[in-house]
């Protein structure tokens, strides 16, 4: 009987108290908000974390701690930063990883290997940031205002999503999919600290994992509207210059959904064809001119817009083609459709061959409550 | 009970003797001489049953102007019964009964002079209602089915009188509607009834568990009301209402474990309202034993689900706590226990003490001391309050201890934890049956008809059977 008993406790404690290895009480954790990647000269990785220190009570508010450390790999040096932090550091609740250029321009799959290798590291929810400078730089503001710069950082992305600087977002798993993914690339957004101030300055184009080129904010949101996407608001300043319309103006685009048309076409010697046109309706802003914006003017300013827009979308395009950069998928289409020609392709050399023809047409269909 | 019979004697004296004896010279029996006539004459009572009016006027006032009628004219009572088994007599002496023993006479009469001391018909203050009747049970089985009977004036309301307990017998009221209630349930009931073999029946919560389909299972598989209008309405439906000679409970059978989540209210308001509340009770047994464990998984195992700004919050209130959050959970549940149990004995005045010491005293105070956190007070304190609102105080009762071994399993395994005890529980709700019918009826088996009037209340005229309808 007591044998009995004591072999019953002993089956049902290992079979219930197992449980216990994933325990960890949220007590303990030392929540490491944002992450800063940057390589060194010796080629080594220097991860810039900023910790966030438990309060002491539920009413009074975070402080937070910016630690680094350099190590061979990025979960080498989160090993070097666990011996310098107090307690446990976590990156569970991370919600941005900032890389430095230089870094960025050496691939970004080393680096990030850990982050989808361990199930622990959460990878849905976390913003990737490329700045042109050193991480940690950005990291060691520590806070901007009343913020502290992971919360900064987020909330800055955030809006510039909404005014469609880059969109949809990018987060660690979409990112993962472009790597892993031969005819898809991506960007990322791209910031910079100017004194101090951390602005936003457009966005890091790569190819395969690369960080190959950058576009300036004005042609950002032309991306994504080339993507067929906006955020909330896509707002664009354009200077006409034609006769008695001359004068700024300031239209949204974002309000209404873009058209996009995309094809991929290939030709018979093999060359791709790439049809990318886009149909964008405004709402005006502001608009410096003297001359009402009549029915008739606004025929005018749709044809000049469009002019003008076209215009900036192949510079885009080329500048995309320049960085070798396959944001819109191209090869994924090939892929797809034409796969025996995908086969013969070498797509990181071919990619700038492609044919692409680009038209964008505006049409304003509100002008404000004045003319 | 003693079903032997004794032929009167004779003589007076060998008669009252016997009746003494057989009442072990109780000292409520009272035997008040008086002649009839000129022959020797006792009344015999006991005077803790007997209405002393009634006897003065139905049976003394009459006997002192005899002038020469039979006593069988004289007597004016309600009943009255010539016998010459005293045993019956005794019977008789138990339920409020006057016996008249005659000197000579080996028969005797049995007059009925029951008091009645009766509680008035209120509204019983666990099921009070906002709109409809507001009567309730009294501990007079005759009262109660008259209560029912003013709700189904048809000839078709069928009672059943059964008697249980052996040395106490009891009677017990089985209620039907002849063509509304399944024949097979009927007999079903009757067979369990019968075979109630106990020395006595103290309470409709005997009959309750002896009759059970499942006595082991944690869930009521009665539902139990005060209301006569709640009565009615389940034996329209097609159950069994049980009721207890001094008992204001009904027992209604068969149960299932949405008719838990029902209240009279429910039909007395407009649809739209009814089907809101509903639906907040529903959710409430989410919350009233979910909610606890599902904070501990989060804490132990899962914080990375929390919002970063909660977070935090979080965060902060558990770092004085030095007890890992089940523990501080036990706590906490121990202590609400213990006020509720304490409030549910006290009389209402001194129940309001207790409110405060509960509830600001020892809420505030022990979260000053580090015992618990803030968090942890307003999960439990949620819990409660939506444990509360299921309208059945067996069910509310039931959810209440399901809790712990749910936090036990979110302490060892997390959300996983909470998966498999969800599992095992509904496993265990589909299986159950009460009286042949299935208790998670109408989500499993289900019936989408039945799903009408389960989550939401639909109108009436969607949910009711028209009136040439058949059964549903």
């Amino acid at each position: 009987m007591k044998r009995s008993v004591a072999v019953l406790g002993a089956v049902l404690s290992t079979a219930m108290l197992a449980g216990c290895w994933d325990r960890e009480y949220l007590k303990d954790l030392n929540l490491a908000y944002s992450v800063g990647f940057d390589l060194t000269k010796d080629k080594k990785i220097k991860e810039t974390v900023e910790l966030i220190i438990p309060p002491e009570s539920e009413q009074s508010g975070t402080k937070n701690e910016i630690h680094s450390a350099v190590g061979p790999t990025t979960r080498g040096s989160s090993n070097e930063l666990r011996a310098r932090v107090r307690g446990n550091m976590r990156v569970l609740k991370n919600g941005v990883q900032v890389i430095g250029k230089d870094l960025a321009l050496n691939g970004l799959k080393p680096p990030m290997d850990v982050n989808f290798r361990d199930p622990d590291n959460p990878s849905s929810n976390v913003r990737l940031i490329i700045t042109d400078g050193e991480a940690s730089e950005i990291i060691g503001q520590k806070e901007v205002g009343e913020l502290k710069i992971g919360e900064f950082l987020i909330q800055k992305i955030e809006s510039l999503e909404k005014m469609s600087l880059f969109y949809p977002p990018e987060t660690m798993d979409t990112v993962f999919k472009a790597l892993k993914d031969p005819g898809q690339d991506f960007a990322l957004p791209y910031i910079g600290l100017e004194g101090k101030e951390i602005v936003a300055k457009g966005v890091a184009l790569f190819h395969d994992q690369y960080f190959t080129g950058e576009l300036n904010i004005e042609d950002s949101i032309m991306l994504v509207l080339l993507k067929g996407r906006s955020g909330d608001n896509a707002r664009l300043t354009k200077k006409i210059d034609d006769g008695p319309l001359r004068g700024n103006i300031s239209f949204n685009v974002g309000k209404k959904k873009v058209k996009r048309t995309f094809k991929v076409m290939v030709g018979k010697n093999g060359e791709v064809h790439v049809q990318l046109n886009i149909k964008l309706k405004g709402l005006i802003e502001e608009y410096t001119g003297s001359h009402p914006l009549t029915e008739e003017s606004l025929v005018r300013v749709n044809q000049e817009l469009s002019d003008i827009l076209t215009r900036q979308a192949r510079d885009v395009v080329r500048s995309l083609q320049k960085a070798n950069c396959d944001i819109f998928g191209v090869g994924r289409e090939l892929i797809a459709y034409h796969n025996s020609l995908w086969k013969q392709k070498d797509w990181s050399k071919e990619y700038q061959e492609v044919q692409f023809h680009t038209d964008v047409q505006v049409s304003i269909i509100n002008t404000g409550i004045i003319q | 009970m003693n079903e032997s019979s004794q032929h009167a004697f004779f003589s007076l004296e060998q008669n009252t003797k016997y009746i003494q004896k057989a009442l072990f010279d109780t000292h409520d029996l009272k035997i008040k001489h008086h002649p009839y006539k000129d022959t020797q004459g006792a009344l015999i009572y006991l005077e803790s049953l007997v209405d002393p009016a009634l006897i003065e006027r139905n049976i003394l006032a009459p006997m002192s102007f005899a002038e020469g009628k039979s006593l069988s004219e004289l007597f004016t009572t309600l009943r009255m019964e010539r016998s010459n088994d005293l045993e019956k007599g005794i019977q008789g002496l138990m339920q409020g009964s006057c016996l008249y023993v005659l000197d000579g006479d080996d028969e005797f009469y049995a007059l009925t002079t029951p008091a009645k001391y009766e509680r008035s018909i209120t509204e019983p203050e666990n099921e009070a209602i906002v709109r409809g009747p507001h009567n309730g049970f009294i501990e007079n089985l005759t009262v109660n089915l008259h209560l029912v009977r003013q709700h189904i004036g048809t000839p078709d309301l069928t009672v059943r009188y059964h008697t249980v307990g052996n040395t106490v017998p009891r009677k017990v009221a089985m209620l039907y509607v002849q063509n509304l209630c399944d024949n097979e349930l009927v007999q079903k009931v009757e067979r369990r009834l019968s075979e109630i073999s106990l020395d006595t029946v103290m309470s409709t919560g005997f009959i309750q568990e002896l009759m059970e389909d499942n006595p082991f299972s944690i869930f009521p598989q009665h539902v139990n009301t005060e209301r006569p209008d709640h009565t009615s309405a389940y034996l329209v439906d097609g159950h069994i209402a049980l009721i207890l000679e001094g008992d204001p409970t009904a027992l209604i059978v068969p149960a299932c474990f949405f008719t838990f989540y029902q209240t009279p209210d429910d039909y007395n308001n407009r649809w739209m309202i009814a089907s809101f509340i509903r639906f907040i009770r529903l959710i409430s047994f989410i919350t009233a034993f979910q909610l606890p464990a599902i904070y501990i998984a989060t804490v132990s195992f899962h914080s990375n689900v929390l919002p970063i700004q909660l977070f935090f919050t979080v965060q902060g209130s558990l770092t004085r706590v030095p007890y890992p959050p089940i523990v501080e959970a036990m706590i906490l549940e121990l202590i609400f226990e213990l006020l509720r149990e304490a409030g549910l004995r006290l009389p209402s005045r001194v129940g309001q003490t207790i409110g405060i010491v509960g509830g600001l005293v020892i809420g505030d105070a022990i979260v000053k001391a580090g015992l618990v956190s803030y968090t942890m007070t307003i999960v439990v304190a949620l819990t409660a309050i939506s444990s509360f609102l299921i309208p059945s105080n067996e069910m509310s009762s039931s959810l209440r201890i399901l809790r712990f071994p749910l936090m036990i399993a979110a302490a060892l395994f997390g959300y996983i934890g909470i998966a498999f005890g969800l599992t095992l529980l509904f496993v265990h709700l589909c299986k159950l049956e009460s009286f042949g019918k299935p208790y998670f009826y109408p989500i499993a088996p289900l019936k989408f008809q039945g799903l009408k009037d389960t989550f939401s209340r639909f109108p009436v005229w969607n949910i009711r059977k028209k009136a040439q309808g058949n059964d549903n």
